[in-house]
């Protein structure tokens, strides 16, 4: 049995003095040391488009303005009406279900390495970036960079066939409509 | 439709026989592509999104029942037995950059126990955001961004924007294809931005054969080291995955009630390296202030997931802690903030009367998210914006925090280093109905020191329950290398410290 003594000498000495941490750096529950944190290039504040942040409720643009990543969003009234944005620490996604469709948009701070996989360029170009277009399951969706950080864009119709979701047209129309609504670099400007 | 009939009764009454079993990765079926040869566990340590074994990993397509498959029908016993086979890059006419053809199936197709509709519930892969519900997709997404995809499901009892635990149940596995039934069976991605490449589909093949083995598999091995004010600590380990991180689930149970949870064995120990062949198998929790009632609990731990759980040596331990005093200030926490630092009413809400909450000077709120930068020297601070400084994170304080510093940036040295953050988040509740974080004292203008001397750039101050001993430990004073009394018996507390650390791998 433990004397009170020792851990009483134990605990508060441990707590003076534990300053170094053990050898790879650990969070929580969450494993680390696989992922690196991307550099963001942030737009410049004149590039927020008020029209289409003005359409997110207040919640949401309180998530925008946390946000660590630049947050497009679809110039779309009826989606962007209804979009949730949810900010975390690693990534920023929107999701948004209007007129039988459904939307996210996902942008990832964080990269995984994977030194196995050689680095490869999309064949596709989605505003004006190379990227990858897809489809899984009849959901469409397409990935690219853009202002250092990662997005990709999904669009899932709620019944099939429709046309929305019969090629990839729809899919880009909306990554092409997508504008920049702020972020935490311009928070004071997305809560004004 | 005899033949369907009685494929359906024997799918239905017929359990696999054989242990389970699974081709290799990138075997796919002959004719349906080329497969993506790769054994890599792209999400190590996730819950297999099944809640009950049996499971069965095959194609949809080139299987019995599939448009390509041999005839049959989809309740076919051929689809409901072992082994399991890849069908990640199967043939399909989309881009896959990482499909050897450049093309083919992004995700694995699997089946539940039985060819039964809407009775089987996918289950979280990972404590997470659900951050998109479709019309038959549930997104997942994991702190370290990983995307974990399900469809076709239906009865989805989860909404966009919710937090989920580890195990939570999220809807069923069904036939759900936007009004056109496909068969019975999830199709589950791993979705992950991968450096030099971007957001693409990741193998998962491997992932589910690990997470599978963890609830199927014989039980999980290890120790409960030590439960007591300060910590809930001990490591678990899967025999036959020994690789894999195992979770353990920690109840506390005190007349008669239980308190659940679960939390990943996964933080390194170098103690375990020699022993187990691995590190990263130790789990260490604070303990969870909720319970800081005087009562004695028992505290038991389980290793591994479902049915395949086994009470860790040494488990039950009891913990009986008492409320402590609070000293330093305290700061107002908002719903978000405190969802967004990933805090908890379990871990870190101590129960005291309003009335001392009240008595502590109130600084500066938290708000926003957790945003953790290192400087030169490897060193981590938590971005204390409302206090403009940076606090260091000493000891435990990232683990007890639960602060990612997989998401850490480099410091721009804007701000001034400040007070330690405490080892561990303190809540509490004051008299207003409002969340409050205890924090050390905090300066009353915006310079100097406030009245503990731990204002900006002064002395740190670690707040830590008392243990049984009952430690006051609330050390105040200078920051980390100016000796301390502390230190006299250091030497002789880190010796027994090492020592009860050592695993003990005895079966």
């Amino acid at each position: 049995m433990r004397s009170a003594g020792i851990l009483v000498a134990l605990l508060c000495a441990s707590c003076a003095q534990d300053d170094k941490p053990e050898p790879p750096p650990m969070a929580g529950r969450t494993a680390t040391g696989r992922t690196v944190a991307a550099e963001v290039a942030w737009p410049a504040l004149g590039a927020i488009d008020r029209s289409v942040l003005a359409q997110l409720s207040e919640a949401s643009r309180v998530a925008v303005a946390q946000s660590r990543v630049p947050v497009l969003l679809v110039d779309d009234p009826g989606l962007a009406g209804q979009a949730i944005v949810m900010a975390k620490p690693a990534f920023t996604a929107i999701s948004a279900r209007h007129d039988g469709v459904t939307m996210s948009l996902h942008i990832h701070r964080l990269a995984h390495r994977h030194p196995d996989i050689p680095s490869a360029e999309g064949d596709r170009t989605i505003r004006g970036h190379r990227g990858f277009v897809t489809q899984n399951e009849a959901i469409w969706s397409a990935s690219w960079h853009e202002n250092g950080v990662a997005y990709d864009l999904d669009v899932e119709c709620g019944t099939l066939p429709d046309p929305r979701c019969e090629s990839d047209g729809y899919l880009l129309s909306l990554a092409d409509s997508l504008r920049y609504v702020g972020g935490k670099q311009h928070a004071a400007e997305v809560l004004r | 439709m005899r033949r369907l009939a009685i494929a359906l009764g024997l799918a239905l009454v017929a359990g696999p026989a054989a242990a389970f079993d699974y081709h290799p990765p990138g075997d796919l079926i002959s004719g349906s592509g080329q497969g993506r040869v790769d054994d890599k566990v792209y999400a190590p340590g996730m819950r297999f999104p099944f809640e009950n074994a049996p499971a069965f990993a095959n194609s949809q397509v080139y299987n019995p029942g599939g448009y390509l498959g041999p005839g049959g029908g989809q309740c076919d016993s051929f689809n409901y037995n072992y082994p399991w086979r890849d069908n990640y890059c199967e043939t399909r006419q989309w881009d896959m950059p990482l499909c050897p053809a450049g093309t083919g199936h992004q995700g694995q197709d699997i089946r539940p126990a039985t060819c039964e509709n809407n009775k089987y519930w996918g289950v979280a892969a990972v404590d997470g955001t659900i951050t998109s519900v479709g019309s038959y997709s549930v997104y997942l997404t994991g702190a370290d961004g990983t995307r974990y995809d399900y469809l076709h499901m239906s009865n989805v009892k989860v909404g966009v924007g919710q937090s989920v635990t580890r195990g939570q149940q999220l809807g069923n596995i069904s036939n759900a294809f936007g009004g056109t039934p496909t068969t019975i069976h999830l199709h589950f991605n791993l979705r992950q931005n991968v450096q030099g490449v971007g957001t693409v589909y990741v193998p998962p093949y491997m992932s589910l054969i690990q997470s599978y083995k963890q609830l199927v598999d014989g039980p999980a091995q290890g120790y409960l080291d030590e439960v007591d004010c300060t910590v809930v600590r001990g490591w678990s380990q899967d025999k036959d995955e020994p690789e894999a991180h195992v979770p353990v689930t920690l109840s506390f149970i005190h007349d008669g009630g239980a308190h659940d949870e679960t939390v990943l064995a996964d933080y390194y120990r170098g103690d375990l390296c020699e022993n187990l062949g691995f590190c990263d198998h130790g789990f260490e929790e604070p303990a969870p202030l909720s319970l800081f009632d005087g009562q004695s609990y028992a505290v038991h731990a389980f290793g591994g997931d479902g049915k395949a759980q086994s009470e860790l040596v040494d488990s039950p331990m009891t913990m009986a802690c008492e409320p402590f005093a609070l000293e330093g200030s305290r700061r107002h926490l908002d719903e978000a903030t405190f969802e967004s630092f990933g805090l908890s009413a379990f871990w870190d809400e101590l129960p005291v009367e309003a009335s001392e909450v009240d008595a502590l000077a109130e600084g500066a709120g938290l708000a926003g998210m957790p945003e953790i930068v290192f400087d030169d020297d490897g060193a981590f601070y938590l971005v204390d914006e409302a206090l403009g400084v940076l606090r260091p994170l000493v000891g435990r304080a990232a683990r007890f925090w639960r602060l990612n510093l997989a998401a850490a940036v480099p410091d721009d040295g804007s701000l001034p280093v400040g007070a330690d953050l405490p080892e561990r988040p303190v809540v509490v509740w004051g008299s207003d109905g409002e969340r409050y974080l205890v924090d050390v004292a905090q300066p009353t203008s915006g310079t100097g020191s406030g009245p503990s001397g731990a204002g900006v750039g002064g002395g740190s101050a670690l707040l830590l329950p008392p243990a049984d001993g009952g430690c006051a430990c609330l050390v105040t004073g200078a920051s980390s290398g100016a000796p301390s009394p502390g230190w006299l018996l250091f030497g002789l507390g880190a010796a027994l410290w090492r020592r009860r650390q050592r695993p003990r791998t005895k079966p």
